[in-house]
């Protein structure tokens, strides 16, 4: 019986030392990630004193946090965390990882703060460059791998609202412009390019003889986009560029915009629906103002709409404010990477305020999103619209008149 | 030998069928007594040939006659009282109208023909004519669409499309335009170039749903709103990106955009660079709830 024991026993030793082999590996493998880890946290804190350095003397804030927010939009939790978003997309590895022009490997960090300037700033890509002491090319590349990995992974950070947020969303509206079970404001603006001389073409051309690709959002009280399309050509009219939108089909079909219905004040109901402008049809679900000479039970409502409208129009102004490169005449852009360069911002934007950071005003533009512009009214009036708008005005009527009353 | 037996049998025939000797005396005979030739190609006449002028260049002559021959014979029926306008109409065609009138021999249909014509031409490389390379465009480009009536006039574009309604949110479409008349058709056949053994599978479900003609709708029927409530994607193709992003006009920095040959270089050389391999994680699904639960939990940090 003793001898079959013994290769049991030889084989367990075996074991136990195959298994300390293991075990040193792992261990060996755990050092390796610790000095990774190491490594990028030396480099992490050099970037942004360096940077703080060069460009500190300008028009920055004094203080070292706010001229972080100034350059790069984001808080610094707020960086880190799109840092976290990327990470296993930008960090650097030998051969092929990027490096500064010391031929130092580029740290996650600093790839970020490159792609956040250049999308913040607007800059060129040779000045952005400068800034972090590397050259115009991996501005380029980095900013695409920024990109891309982006809209890869920060895709929940933009998805329409499920039943409780929507909720909320609707609470946010009635409370700020006093109009109930609205979802969401529409509109819409153009980001202007430079096209290649072979690559211009009508398609392109908008009604201000610019070349330029139309952006529409859905957004919700707080000025956070609920819903995107891009890539259209800027000429398209607007009930077009709707029309074509996934958006608008979901809602044709019932799958969006169906849920609760509201009770309102005049003992009429009213269904979830959108506001906006008058470049946009009256639709069963999608609410505007009243034109010219048409009859209003309301003298308030255009007002009360444009206030919840202005949700919209404020988003835009801050995603263009915030995020210059969508504000300056785009130099020949590749027309398919422009739409992602574009969602990208969104993107931004909503992380801004998902990250509980505040969107500064300051940044947003003064004027119109849209100023070089002029909208065109939308003749289209869809019947049942007509009905929901006109038992919403009669709310607000009737609202006004027991405010009068108490 | 051989060479002349298989030459003399066409060229006896040409010559026979031109009225020229058929025998080599008869033609040298023939080509030491040539007549003048005319401005008018023997083509018009064959019969009356024999015009000779001694005091004209022979090799000269023959070869001027040789080759009105040849090329009358190998353009049937094209028969062109003028040399010169002759090789134009067979070369290049400098007008449409034109061609058509001599390509159909029937003056009489000359408006009602040269549309047909020139999308006959169309196909000529070497045309020069505006009108012609437009349909050119559309011949070539039009390959696997179905050409609709209603779209002929109509410009095309190609746009790549991001949609967050859509369960994929990029997609390429084409869009014709003629004046204010806008057109969306789905772009088809790109599918094939798509990586991912995922994204394959979805483009064929996609591509059978639109062969019927049916779209996919994918709502959550629980809340109807939500995630789930997206459109399933129009076909999906893959994009092909350029290494350089766009530059944004830049009124004090105009400088050229230069390649990214130098930091390739550069990141090459430097490939015995002290930092460590850690194995990449690819964007999938999976990530991204890995991602959204670090948000989550970056989110209950923060409150």
């Amino acid at each position: 019986m003793a001898p079959p024991k013994k290769p049991n026993k030889m084989s367990k030793d075996s074991k136990k030392i195959q298994k300390g082999k293991k075990k040193k590996k792992k261990n060996k493998i755990k050092i390796i990630n610790k000095t990774a880890a190491v490594d990028n946290k030396a480099i992490d804190s050099e970037w942004w004193d360096i940077f703080w350095k060069r460009n500190s003397n300008s028009d920055a804030p004094l203080d070292e946090d706010e001229g972080f927010r100034h350059f790069f939009r984001v808080s610094k939790r707020t960086f880190e965390y799109i840092c976290s978003l990327v990470r296993e997309d930008l960090i650097s590895r030998p051969p092929s990882g990027l490096i500064n022009i010391e031929g130092r490997l580029l740290s996650v960090e600093k790839q970020v703060a490159i792609a956040l300037r250049r999308l913040a700033s607007g800059e060129s890509q040779v000045s952005v460059g400068a800034s972090f002491g590397v050259g115009q090319s991996t501005v380029s590349q980095v900013t695409w791998r920024f990109i891309e990995a982006v809209e890869e992974r920060a895709r929940h950070h933009l998805k329409w609202p499920d039943s409780s947020q929507i909720g909320r969303i609707k609470s946010g509206f009635e409370a700020s412009c006093g109009l109930p079970n609205c979802c969401g404001a529409i509109d819409s603006t153009h980001i202007v390019m430079t096209l290649p001389a072979v690559q211009t073409s009508d398609d392109w051309c908008d009604q201000e003889n610019n070349y330029s690709m139309f952006v529409q959002g859905v957004v919700d009280y707080e000025m956070r986009f609920l819903d995107i399309v891009t890539g259209w050509p800027g000429g398209m009219p607007i009930s077009r560029l709707l029309k074509c939108s996934g958006f608008y089909k979901l809602c044709e079909s019932g799958a969006r915009l169906n849920g609760s219905v509201k009770k309102l004040s005049s003992g009429e109901e009213v269904r979830e629906y959108i506001v906006g402008g008058a470049s946009y049809p009256l639709l069963p679900w999608l609410v505007t103002p009243f034109e010219g000479g048409e009859p209003s039970s309301s003298p308030e409502f255009n007002p009360v709409l444009e206030t919840a409208r202005s949700a919209a129009v404020k988003a835009f102004a801050q995603l263009k404010g915030g995020w210059r490169i969508l504000n300056k005449v785009m130099w020949r852009p590749d027309k398919r990477k422009l739409p992602s360069i574009i969602l990208v911002c969104c993107l931004l934007h909503n992380i801004i305020i998902d990250c509980g950071d505040n969107l500064d005003p300051d940044v947003a533009l003064s004027a119109h999103h849209d100023s070089d512009y002029r909208g065109h009214v939308c003749k289209q009036v869809d019947d049942v619209g007509r009905d929901v708008r006109e038992r919403l005005a009669k709310h607000l009527l009737c609202r006004n008149g027991n405010v009068l009353c108490a | 030998m051989l060479c002349r037996k298989s030459g003399s049998t066409w060229l006896d025939r040409l010559r026979a069928a031109k009225g020229f000797p058929v025998d080599a005396t008869g033609l040298d005979t023939f080509l030491h007594n040539p007549n003048p030739p005319p401005l008018e190609p023997p083509a018009l006449e064959p019969n009356s040939v024999s015009i000779r002028d001694p005091t004209q260049n022979e090799d000269k002559q023959l070869l001027c006659i040789m080759s009105d021959v040849l090329k009358e014979l190998f353009n049937f029926g094209d028969k062109c009282s003028n040399s010169a306008n002759f090789k134009k109409s067979a070369r290049k065609q400098a007008n449409p109208r034109f061609c058509a009138f001599s390509g159909n021999g029937s003056p009489g249909n000359d408006d009602a023909i040269p549309g047909k014509v020139t999308l006959l031409r169309g196909n000529d490389s070497n045309s020069g004519v505006e009108g012609v390379k437009e349909l050119d465009r559309w011949e070539t480009e039009e390959e696997g669409v179905k050409r609709e009536a209603s779209l002929v006039g109509f410009s095309r574009t190609e746009v790549t499309v991001i949609d967050t309604s859509y369960e994929s949110w990029k997609f390429e479409k084409l869009l014709y335009r003629k004046k204010n008349v806008w057109k969306v058709r789905d772009k088809k056949g790109k599918s094939e170039n798509v990586g991912s053994k995922k994204k394959r599978k979805l483009c064929e479900t996609v591509e059978e749903d639109h062969r019927h003609g049916v779209k996919k709708w994918k709502a959550d029927k629980k809340d109807g709103v939500g995630e789930q409530c997206a459109l399933a994607m129009p076909p999906l193709s893959e994009v092909n990106y350029q290494t350089n992003a766009p530059e944004v006009h830049d009124k004090h920095s105009n400088k050229v955009v230069g390649t990214n040959k130098k930091d390739e270089s550069l990141s090459s050389e430097n490939g015995s660079s002290s930092v460590i391999l850690i194995k990449s994680i690819h964007a999938g699904k999976k990530n991204r709830t890995i991602i959204s639960k670090s948000f989550s939990k970056f989110k209950q940090k923060r409150n």
